[in-house]
């Protein structure tokens, strides 16, 4: 099996998994007691929030790994996985709005998970933003990797701000000082389930940006 | 807008958001492959007719 064929097997388990996703948040799980309907956005919207953390955390390994290597691979890799995570920052940040108008009564606060989250967003736009504008393309993924590796606090930061500072953002359910998931176990096993489908979807979406920053250097060397 | 509709959009939000981004990269990777394709192609063509431009005075 080529890597071709085994891309597109990945994103073909992906796609399945997503029908599958759909098929246990519209027609197994139970609507929640007090949100209504509008609960199953949790669905998307926190496996996009998990997606973007290992997207970054491959950053930062991936910056880390540049600025010890200097090999070029691993900086494709880093801009790569960074783009990657803006687009699931993007839509956890989407859907977290859509979620709060009729939760909160509001599409956006500045409450601390939020604003944190925003920050997040922020960096790596910005560390984009500076790739692509970098004339000097050498010096400019060393310093890209440095925002990479210094951006990269402020995940922890967004994933403790429910804990650290008083908030609206709902506690953390799963991963808790509880120890244990504070859900009931259908509404676990689905977000275990899209959390999974998501990660798949990273898989494929770096892999083919990856190639994608591959070729562009070839063409760039052959200067077509 | 009910709960319904904000659902709705949320779902089609993220689904769209991922689908548009993969078939951006599907299609630049294409483009790039056929760009590449197109200009080895071309290199073969040119050192074709540089052979066949050397064997002209010699023949």
């Amino acid at each position: 099996m080529n890597s071709g064929s085994g891309l597109r097997n990945l994103a073909l388990v992906g796609a399945l998994g997503m029908l599958a996703g759909i098929g246990l948040i519209f027609f197994w799980v139970p609507t929640e007691e007090f949100q209504g309907v509008v609960q199953r956005i949790f669905y998307i919207h926190v496996p996009a929030a998990w997606v973007s953390y290992l997207a970054f955390a491959v950053v930062l390994v991936a910056s880390i790994a540049f600025l010890r290597r200097g090999s070029g691979r691993w900086d494709d890799v880093a801009r790569s996985s960074a783009e990657v995570g803006v687009v699931f920052c993007t839509i956890n940040l989407v859907t977290g709005m859509l979620w709060g108008r009729p939760v909160w009564g509001t599409y956006w606060t500045w409450d601390p998970r939020l604003t944190s989250m925003f920050v997040l967003f922020l960096i790596y736009v910005g560390y984009l933003v500076f790739r692509s504008m970098a004339t000097d393309q050498t010096r400019g993924a060393r310093i890209a990797a440095v925002i990479g590796i210094v951006g990269f606090v402020d995940v922890p930061i967004v994933h403790f701000s429910v804990t650290w500072w008083r908030t609206l953002h709902p506690a953390r359910t799963v991963i808790n000082p509880e120890g244990s998931p504070q859900l009931p176990a259908e509404m676990l096993i689905t977000l275990i389930f899209m959390v999974a489908v998501f990660t798949l979807l990273y898989a494929v979406l770096i892999t083919m940006r990856v190639r994608l920053a591959v070729l562009e250097a070839r063409l760039a060397e052959l200067g077509v | 807008m009910d709960n319904l509709g904000f659902l709705g959009i949320a779902f089609g939000f993220g689904w769209i958001a991922i689908t548009i981004y993969l078939f951006t990269l599907i299609q630049r990777i294409r483009s790039i492959e056929k760009r590449l394709d197109d200009s080895s192609v071309g290199h073969g063509r040119q050192s074709q007719g540089g052979t066949e431009g050397q064997e002209t005075p010699n023949s």
